[in-house]
């Protein structure tokens, strides 16, 4: 019956929701000012060279030729899809096993204990844990080395030399748990009803099975939300090489987001920084679009 | 009646939480300081206020604050304020960036020197004070023309290379020196080393003796430690260059329209055995450096020496006060200058080295200030700190070394005195006068070069073609052509 139901006037529905909208309404001016319109202002000074104070010349689309053409953004471009790689593979793969752990403890108390130790570590800057990783990898000071060498892995240069930059600055995420991501996990395992993990208890189903029958399908659409955040994490990285490296040894760890900062800040290229920021945008975007038609959930 | 009362709350309280939002978001605290027109402001007039920032650094804000408690007494109407908004300076950039987006900036900051505030601020397109005509005036505090309160050499350095002027007035000295460990000199029986090849012998005694401790703590992160032996080098290897280059304003450095007329012209080649002889200099050098060198800091560089897992380690004068007080080496040490580039390393070297340093605490009067039309006053408390005897107060108190002349360095700044000749800049390696983007590709290049990722053809073939590529951008943008003899023909 629901569906035979007269639509209202568009103006006539928004009156009546009147108080939501008068809530909604400062927000999305907020939102419409900080995010939206740094995006349409990216757009237009993408085609113009621009220094800051300095009157914008209209120079069409010379900075995208320019950029299509730049080998040092296809390095960046090359590196960050290293990113992607890491943080969407290993990157989901720990919180689910985290969480599923978590989920399998057998006392309320320890699940609680477990959960707010590996969430707790929210708290601390990531600033700071970077600076740890640095020092860290210092090659002279740092215990890294020490540390490889048990393996049987002599002396690396980390941070500072070309072939371990990259992989140094990845790897300073160990051991790779993002705590948002462990919640959204463990709260998709909660969401299971005990009705069905009872059944297959009763059916005999081990472990594994129940992983991949039951557990499995039921938070894909978890799952999916935590791939999706991780490639626009790994896209946006920026702050880890701007601070353990520079983008160096040469460009061996420059991402797209620190080459922009990079033209903007030290070049004074806004025009091209704005072309950067705004082809990453829709980099970003077909991305997610892709992966929202190609991975499929069980809410789907 | 309720119905009402509740429409009428919901509706304020959106408009309020609006509001809010956007006043706590878009607050501004910027630019409302009284617009005091400056002539009767100061001792009697109206009252004049104004901001000054920069980043953090050892005793700065004391310091400052000391001249401004000094300044209030003979200039009550002048109210000023001093913020360090920064733990760095490539921090500050990017707070000043976008102070001056929002036309919210400070209306002076104390920066670096040289080419600094025009890089960032000038050719940006905002038009900071030139200071020359101030320095025919006589300074209140001196009874002198102003310019008397400086060495020529010293102005000329501050001077930008890109349009001769004088945008910023530097305050101290900035010396740098190497560090060393002397209870492993002792240990190891080595002298001071005056000659590179001593150096370098020193540096391989020390990594034979395998002690566990690396020669030379370097780093290579960041342009300074590059761009001071680019500087210091040159200016032994290659200084028969000037009279090819300067051809302009006949400075004793490179103006930007000069240098880009010399790529063009080839007079600048990286492929002559002089500018790739410094390269390859550099690139031995970093030999000894400690591993990881390529990705660390000058502070990072500094605290390896401090524990003791360095010999040497570059040092300035800032350093001086933290060594003897909170960060003192827990071992004997010492200082010694670069030492000589002798004509059997580089063929063309004059023997005859400069100082190994930089201009530092540069003052620079910002758009906002003349747009407030307080730039005499401003200038006025600026001649007030470089006078001789605030400079005094400011070196007995910080340890540093004022540019201000008639001056008494202070006592603990023995190890950091300049030794050499004053330096110029005439490097033709760094590729500063073509601006950062130039600068940052050479560091990036040789990042790579000394890592030996790449050999020396490829590493001057990249650097040659960049160095090409933006001066023909350069070329472009200001319409600089061979015909119009780089814009100085009509």
């Amino acid at each position: 019956m629901r569906g035979t139901e007269p639509r209202l006037p568009l103006w006539r529905s928004v009156y009546r929701a009147k108080h939501a909208y008068a809530f909604l309404l400062p927000l999305i001016a907020l939102l419409a000012i900080f995010s939206y319109y740094p995006i349409v202002m990216a757009l237009k000074m993408s085609f113009y060279q621009w220094k800051g104070g300095n009157e914008a010349i209209f120079n069409g689309l010379d900075n995208f030729r320019e950029l299509f053409s730049d080998p040092t953004f296809y390095r960046s471009l090359g590196n960050v899809f290293r990113f992607i790689l890491f943080d969407c593979t290993v990157g989901v793969l720990m919180p689910l096993l985290v969480a599923e752990l978590l989920f399998h403890l057998r006392s309320a108390r320890l699940q609680y204990a477990f959960r707010t130790m590996f969430v707790a570590t929210i708290t601390v800057p990531s600033v700071v844990v970077i600076l740890i990783w640095v020092f860290l990898y210092n090659p002279v000071v740092g215990g890294m080395n020490a540390v490889v060498s048990v393996l049987g892995i002599g002396p690396q240069l980390w941070l500072g030399g070309t072939s371990t930059a990259l992989g140094s600055v990845i790897l300073s995420g160990f051991p790779f748990i993002n705590p948002i991501y462990l919640l959204i996990i463990f709260a998709g395992l909660q969401a299971i009803p005990g009705s069905l993990i009872e059944a297959s208890v009763l059916e005999g189903c081990g472990r594994w099975r129940r992983f991949l029958s039951i557990d499995l399908p039921l938070v894909s659409g978890q799952l999916k939300l935590v791939f999706i955040l991780s490639v626009l994490h790994a896209m946006q990285s920026f702050y880890k090489p701007l601070i353990m490296t520079g983008g160096g040894p040469g460009d061996a760890t420059l991402v797209p987001g620190l080459y922009m900062f990079q033209s903007g800040f030290s070049r004074n290229d806004f025009g091209y920084a704005s072309t950067i920021g705004f082809v990453m945008l829709i980099a970003m975007l077909a991305i997610t679009f892709a992966t929202n038609k190609l991975v499929r959930s069980e809410n789907d | 009646m309720r119905a009402v009362s509740v429409k009428w709350v919901s509706v304020s309280a959106a408009v309020v939480l609006g509001a809010s939002l956007l006043g706590g978001c878009g607050s501004s605290s910027g630019n409302n300081e009284s617009a005091s027109n400056g002539a009767d402001a100061g001792s009697g007039g109206k009252p004049v206020s104004f901001k000054i920032a920069s980043w953090a650094g050892p005793g700065k804000k004391d310091g400052m604050d000391m001249v401004i408690n000094e300044y209030k007494k003979i200039k009550p109407n002048v109210d000023i304020s001093f913020e360090e908004v920064a733990q760095t300076n490539s921090d500050f950039d990017v707070w000043m960036a976008a102070q001056l987006a929002g036309n919210q900036e400070p209306e002076a900051v104390m920066d670096f020197s040289y080419d600094e505030p025009y890089n960032k601020y000038i050719d940006k397109g905002y038009k900071v004070l030139e200071m020359d005509p101030y320095l025919d005036k006589v300074s209140p505090y001196t009874n002198k023309p102003w310019k008397e309160s400086f060495r020529d050499v010293d102005l000329n350095l501050m001077r930008s290379t890109q349009n001769g002027k004088l945008n910023n007035i530097a305050t101290s000295m900035v010396t740098l020196k190497i560090a060393y460990n002397k209870d492993i000199y002792d240990k190891l029986g080595l002298q001071v080393p005056k000659t590179y090849p001593e150096l370098i012998a020193n540096l391989q005694k020390i990594r034979d003796a395998k002690i566990g401790v690396e020669p030379f703590a370097g780093f290579l992160k960041v342009t300074s430690a590059w761009d001071w032996f680019a500087r210091f080098t040159a200016q032994q290897t290659e200084e028969q260059f000037v009279p090819q280059i300067d051809t302009f304003l006949r400075n004793d450095k490179y103006g930007q329209d000069e240098y880009v007329k010399a790529v063009d012209t080839g007079v600048i080649d990286v492929h002559k055995p002089e500018i790739k002889g410094l390269y390859e200099l550099f690139k031995d050098f970093t030999g000894y450096w400690a591993p990881g060198s390529i990705a660390m800091t000058s502070a990072e560089a500094r605290d390896m020496w401090l524990q003791g897992k360095a010999a040497h380690t570059f040092t300035i004068n800032i350093d001086a006060k933290p060594f003897a007080g909170d960060t003192k080496p827990p071992f004997n040490w010492d200082t010694f200058e670069f030492p000589v580039i002798t004509k059997d390393v580089a063929p063309t070297s004059n023997e005859n080295p400069a100082e190994f340093g930089d201009l530092a605490d540069a003052f620079v009067v910002m758009p906002s200030a003349i747009d407030e039309k307080i730039q005499d006053e401003i200038m006025d408390f600026i001649m007030f700190y470089t006078s001789p005897e605030i400079a005094t107060k400011l070196a007995d108190m910080n340890w540093i070394i004022p540019t201000a002349v008639g001056v008494e360095p202070n006592a603990n700044l023995q190890r950091y005195l300049p030794k050499y000749r004053p330096q110029n800049q005439i490097d033709l390696n760094s590729q500063a006068p073509l601006g950062t983007a130039a600068r940052q590709y050479v560091l990036q290049q040789l990042q790579r070069y000394v890592l030996g990722d790449v050999g020396i053809d490829d590493f001057l073939d990249s650097v040659d073609k960049n160095m090409k590529d933006e001066t023909a951008k350069i070329m472009k943008e200001k319409g600089w052509t061979k015909e119009n003899d780089y814009g100085h023909k009509s």
